[in-house]
C-alpha cells in the first residue's frame, strides 16, 4: 500500500496520508511536487520540472509555489510523503491467543435445538442456503450442555480471568428454544449453581415467541436478554409462517403484548426486537410498527448472503431488501434516519472509515502508548476463534459464531469426553489460509478496516477477496465518505459523541 | 454563482495535526509538530463564525473577505498559514466547505462514552497495569534514616515488612504473574542480609522486569547475592550527603558484574546540583539521573530552576497523542500500584488505598482505579490550570506538586 493517496470529491482535493492517519486538503501543487521527490529530483529544480511540464498550473500557482514547497517539505520532516509503501506486519494466530480468547470468553451460545415451530421462507436452515448440515429435529441434551459449562469452570479455576465485573451472556439459540424448554431451566440451575462470583452472567435468546405465553413468567423471573424476531406489520411478518404457510403475525402479537402488560419493567428493560428487511416490509415501516405498538426501536438486518443454494440465486435477490435503499425509500427519510441512527448503514460505515483511518479514535489505554507512525500489525478480518462468543450446535459441534456454516467446526462435545476444543488444528488451519491470501491482503488498501471472515470464504483452497481494494477502489472509498462528510459534517461529531465502537 | 462572485470568498480550515481552542477569552491554534500558536479575541460573533471549530463538527469554516476584515482576522489567519497550522483558500465555485477532522478525541473508554457499560472498562483489565512497587522497608538506608520514597509518602506511617512477608507477598505475585508481563520495583535494604536473600528468594523466579531501588549505602552484602542482570537492574539513590567511597564501591561492582545501574541523584539546591554535575564529570559517569527533591526548606530552588516559565511552554511541542493523553489521565501515574509492608495497595501512597491484597481482587483494584480513581485519573481539570492556554501542554500533575502543596509548577498561575 503507497502511503500516500491523492482523492478528489466533486468540490475538493485531499489527500490522505497512512504513515501519519492523517487527511488534508491537497494543494494542486502536492501531487506533482509528491512525483518529483518520489523521483528524487532536488527541491531546488522543483520549479523549473513544472513550469516546464505543467505551465498552466504553474501559472496559476505562481506566487504560492514558495509556501506550499515549504509546507510540503515541513510536512516531509513529519513522515508525510513516503515513498516507500507503508510498512505492515499481517499477524499469524498463535494458540495462546484462542487460550486468550477461551480465558476471557464473553458468550456461550447454546443451539437448544434445530426443531423450529415456524418455516420461515428465508431461514439460514432454509431452502434459500446451502450451506448447513441437515435439520433433523434434534435437541441438545443438557449433559452435553454442562460439560461445556464445566470445561469453562474449570479453566477458571486455573487460569483467573484477564477481566473485572465481565458480563457473560448465556445465550439460547434455535430453530425456536422455547421448544426445548426443560434444557434451558437445567442449564440455568447449573450456572447458578456452579459459575464464579466474579462472573456476572446474564442469560438471552431469541424466539419467535410463538410459545411466549406460557413461558413468560420464567423468562421474566430469569430476566433473561429476550430479542424477538418480529419483520413488523401484519404484510411484513408474511415470510414468519408455520409448518402449515400460515403467518405467524395473529399467534404472536397476543403474546407479545401479554409479556408487556404483565411484566411492564422487564419488558422496558430486557426485551428487544429484531427485523429482517426484504421485499415485503421497509426499514421506516418497521420502526413505526415496533414504537407504535411496544414502544421499542428494533435492531433491523439484512438477509445472509453467504451460502446461498446455488438453485435459489434468483429467488434469494428476488426477497433480499438493502436497508440502505430501503431507508432511501422512507416518505419521512429525516425523521427515519434520526430514529435509526446508530444503525443506519452510512454511520456504521462512517464510523468505520474515522475509527480505522484517523488518528483520533484510541481504543484502549494502551494505545496511547503506542506510537502512530510506528509499523503496524494487522489482523485479518476473520476474528481470534472464540474471542467473540463460543457456539454450540443440537447436534455437539462447536463454532466461533452461529454465522458460519457447518463446513468448519472448531470442537465438538459429547457426553463422555466433554468439550474438545483442538487449538493446534485451529491455529493451522487459520495460519494456512492466511499463507494462501497475505500476498493479496499485503496489496489491499481496505486492511486496516478489514472484516473479511475466511469462513465465509467460497474457495479456501485458492481464495479470492470479494472486499479486495485496490488504490483507485480505495480512492473512491475515500472519496465517498469525505463527500458524506462535506455534505453532512455534523455526523462525524454525532458518532464521535454517541458511539462506542468495539 | 460564478467564479467572479466567489472571488472574495474563502474557506478557513485548521490542520487535523492542529488543535483549535478558546481560553481567556481568546481562540488559539496550536500546532502539535512544530509548537507554533496563533491566537486573536474570541468575540461573540468570531464564537459564531467559528462554531464548528468549537463544536467539534469541522476543522473548516466560509469566511467572507467582508468577515475577515471587518473582524481583523488577517493578522490571526496570517500566523496560522506561516506555522503550517491551516489554511486560507478560494472558496472558487464550491459551494460547500472541505472538510477537515476536528483534532479532538474519540476515546472508547472515556466515562461519559462508557456509561453503564463497565465491562468494557474490565475488560483486560491487567493491560493497564504498567509498573508495581512493592516496598519492603519504606527507610532503606539504616543509619541515617534517609527515608527514600518521602516526597511521595509524607507523613504516612510505614512499618517495615513484617517477619513471614513472603507467605503473603508470593499469592499476589503469583495471581499477578499468571496475567501480566510489567515492571516490578523492589524498594528495600540490599545490605539488610536477610532481607536481601528474601528478596532473591522471592522474586528472582518471577519472569517480569524487576528494578531494586535502593540507597547507595545499602549495598548487597556480597556480590554472589546480586540478582541475575538480565531481569534485574538497580537504581541506587544517591544525596550530596553520600560519601563518595560507596559511590565508587558501585561503580566497582558494576564494572566486575555488568549490571545495569542508574544512580538517582537527590538534588535540594543549586548547590547541590553543581556538586552532582562535577562528579559526573569528574569521573565520567553518564548514567546518572538528577531529581529535584523537596526537603520541606527548598521552595526557592524549585521557584527558580523548577517552575515552568512560560518561555519554556511557548516554545514546547508536545504531540497530538500525549496531548488526548493528557486530557484523560496522569501520564505520571497511571499504570503504577504501590504495594505497602501492611498489605495495602495504592494508586498513590499519598492516596487512599485500593485495598488490602489478601482481601480484595487486583482486577477489582484495578478497575476502581480506572473507574473512580484520583491518581491516574487526576488531570489538570481544576483551576488555574483549568482556563490556562497550556492546560494540556503542561504534563501532568505529579509528585512534585504534592509535595510543594500547590496545583502547578509554574509561575504562570498560582
Amino acid at each position: 500500500m503507497e502511503a500516500t493517496v491523492f482523492f478528489n470529491t466533486p468540490q475538493h482535493s485531499y489527500l490522505y496520508d497512512a504513515t501519519n492517519k492523517a487527511f488534508m486538503h491537497a494543494h494542486p501543487l502536492w501531487k506533482p511536487f509528491k512525483a518529483l521527490e518520489d523521483q528524487e529530483v532536488s527541491a531546488e529544480d522543483w520549479e523549473e520540472r513544472i513550469r516546464d511540464s505543467f505551465p498552466l498550473l504553474y501559472e496559476q500557482y505562481q506566487v504560492d509555489f514558495p509556501y506550499y514547497k515549504k509546507k510540503f517539505l515541513f510536512l516531509k520532516e513529519q513522515g508525510f510523503f513516503q515513498k516507500l509503501p507503508l510498512k505492515r506486519t499481517i499477524s499469524e494466530l498463535g494458540s495462546e491467543q484462542v487460550d486468550r480468547a477461551l480465558d476471557d470468553i464473553h458468550q456461550m451460545v447454546f443451539e437448544v435445538t434445530n426443531r423450529c415451530n415456524l418455516s420461515c421462507k428465508y431461514c439460514g436452515y432454509g431452502e434459500l442456503y446451502s450451506n448447513y448440515d441437515v435439520r433433523e429435529g434434534v435437541d441438545l441434551n443438557a449433559a452435553k450442555g454442562k460439560k461445556v459449562l464445566d470445561y469453562f469452570i474449570e479453566r477458571w479455576k486455573l487460569r483467573p480471568p484477564r477481566s473485572y465485573k465481565r458480563e457473560m451472556y448465556i445465550s439460547f439459540y434455535g430453530g425456536e428454544p422455547l421448544l426445548n424448554m426443560p434444557f434451558i431451566k437445567e442449564m440455568v440451575a447449573y450456572v447458578e449453581q456452579h459459575f464464579p462470583k466474579e462472573i456476572n452472567y446474564q442469560f438471552s435468546m431469541t424466539s419467535n415467541c410463538v410459545l411466549l405465553q406460557k413461558n413468560m413468567d420464567y423468562l421474566a423471573e430469569k430476566n433473561f436478554h429476550l430479542l424477538i424476531s418480529l419483520d413488523g406489520n401484519e404484510e411484513a411478518q408474511s415470510y414468519r409462517v408455520n409448518h402449515a404457510g400460515i403467518n405467524s403475525f395473529a399467534t404472536i402479537i397476543p403474546q407479545i403484548k401479554a409479556l408487556k402488560e404483565n411484566y411492564p419493567d422487564y419488558f422496558g428493560e430486557s426485551v428487544q426486537f429484531n427485523a429482517v428487511i426484504h421485499n415485503r416490509n421497509t426499514v421506516e415501516g418497521v420502526l413505526d410498527f415496533v414504537k407504535r405498538e411496544f414502544d421499542k426501536t428494533p435492531r433491523i438486518s439484512e438477509l445472509n448472503d453467504s451460502g446461498i443454494n446455488p438453485e435459489k440465486v434468483d429467488e434469494f435477490f428476488k426477497t433480499f431488501q438493502n436497508i440502505a435503499v430501503s431507508l432511501e425509500k422512507s416518505k419521512h427519510r429525516e425523521r427515519t434516519e434520526q430514529t435509526y441512527f446508530i444503525e443506519l448503514p452510512k454511520v456504521r460505515g462512517l464510523g468505520i472509515f474515522t475509527t480505522r483511518f484517523t488518528d483520533n479514535y484510541v481504543r484502549t489505554y494502551d494505545e496511547f502508548f503506542i506510537s502512530t507512525n510506528c509499523e503496524r500489525l494487522y489482523s485479518p478480518g476473520t476474528c481470534i476463534p472464540f474471542s467473540k462468543k463460543i457456539f454450540v450446535t443440537s447436534t455437539g459441534k462447536v463454532y466461533p459464531c452461529e454465522r458460519i456454516g457447518e463446513d468448519h467446526p472448531l470442537g465438538s462435545v459429547d457426553e463422555v469426553n466433554g468439550l474438545q476444543i483442538d487449538r493446534e488444528s485451529i491455529v493451522a488451519f487459520y495460519n494456512t489460509f492466511l499463507s494462501k491470501i497475505i500476498t493479496l491482503c499485503n496489496r489491499c488498501y481496505r486492511l486496516a478496516s478489514c472484516s473479511s471472515c475466511m469462513y465465509y470464504f467460497k474457495d479456501i483452497e485458492h481464495p479470492t477477496c470479494e472486499d479486495f481494494l485496490n488504490r483507485n477502489g480505495f480512492e473512491q472509498y475515500l472519496s465517498d465518505y469525505m463527500q458524506l462528510l462535506e455534505n453532512e459534517p455534523h455526523l462525524q461529531a454525532r458518532i464521535r459523541e454517541e458511539i462506542t465502537f468495539s | 454563482m460564478n467564479t467572479e462572485e466567489h472571488a472574495m470568498n474563502y474557506y478557513f480550515y485548521i490542520e487535523n495535526y492542529s488543535l483549535f481552542f478558546e481560553k481567556e477569552e481568546r481562540f488559539f491554534v496550536y500546532n502539535t509538530y512544530n509548537g507554533k500558536w496563533a491566537d486573536c479575541p474570541a468575540s461573540s460573533e468570531l464564537r459564531t463564525l467559528f462554531t464548528p471549530f468549537l463544536e467539534g463538527i469541522n476543522y473548516a469554516v466560509f469566511l467572507s473577505d467582508e468577515a475577515i476584515t471587518a473582524y481583523q482576522l488577517w493578522p490571526f489567519i496570517e500566523a496560522v498559514r506561516e506555522g503550517f497550522s491551516g489554511d486560507l483558500i478560494s472558496a472558487g465555485d464550491a459551494t460547500m466547505a472541505p472538510f477537515l477532522f476536528p483534532s479532538l478525541l474519540d476515546f472508547r473508554l472515556e466515562k461519559r462514552k462508557l456509561d453503564k457499560k463497565e465491562r468494557e472498562l474490565g475488560q483486560e483489565v491487567y493491560s493497564n497495569l504498567k509498573e508495581i512497587s512493592f516496598f519492603l522497608h519504606p527507610r532503606i538506608v539504616p543509619e541515617n534514616g534517609l527515608f527514600l520514597p518521602e516526597q511521595i509518602f509524607y507523613s504516612k506511617e510505614i512499618v517495615p515488612v513484617a517477619e513471614g512477608w513472603q507467605q503473603v507477598y508470593l499469592p499476589f505475585l503469583h495471581q499477578l504473574t499468571i496475567n501480566w508481563d510489567g515492571i516490578i520495583h523492589i524498594w528495600c535494604n540490599c545490605c539488610d542480609e536477610k532481607m536481601w536473600s528474601s528478596v532473591c528468594e522471592v522474586f528472582a523466579p518471577i519472569p517480569a522486569f524487576k528494578i531494586v531501588h535502593t540507597a547507595v549505602e545499602s549495598m548487597p552484602p556480597s556480590l554472589e547475592g546480586l540478582l541475575n542482570k538480565d531481569t534485574f537492574s538497580y537504581e541506587v539513590y544517591v544525596t550530596d550527603d553520600s560519601e563518595e567511597e560507596c559511590l565508587n564501591k558501585w561503580l566497582q561492582l558494576q564494572s566486575e558484574t555488568d549490571i545495569e545501574l542508574l544512580f538517582q541523584w537527590l538534588i535540594s539546591s543549586e548547590k547541590e546540583w553543581e556538586n552532582a554535575s562535577d562528579w559526573m564529570e569528574r569521573n565520567q559517569i553518564e548514567h546518572v539521573n538528577l531529581l529535584p527533591y523537596y526537603n520541606g526548606e527548598n521552595r526557592f530552588f524549585f521557584e527558580e530552576h523548577i517552575y515552568v516559565k512560560e518561555k519554556d511552554l511557548l516554545f514546547e511541542i508536545i504531540n497530538k497523542k500525549d496531548i488526548f493523553a493528557r486530557k484523560m489521565f496522569n501520564t505520571n501515574y497511571f499504570g503504577k500500584l504501590f504495594l505497602c509492608p501492611d498489605g495495602q495497595l495504592y494508586a498513590h501512597p499519598a492516596d487512599d488505598s485500593l485495598g488490602k491484597i489478601s482481601e480484595v481482587s487486583l482486577p477489582e483494584m484495578i478497575h476502581q482505579e480506572l473507574s473512580e480513581g484520583r491518581t491516574w485519573l487526576s488531570i489538570r481539570d481544576q483551576e488555574p490550570c483549568a482556563s490556562c492556554r497550556y492546560q494540556w501542554i503542561c504534563p501532568s500533575p505529579s509528585d512534585l506538586e504534592r509535595a510543594l502543596d500547590r496545583p502547578n509548577l509554574c509561575h504562570l498561575k498560582k
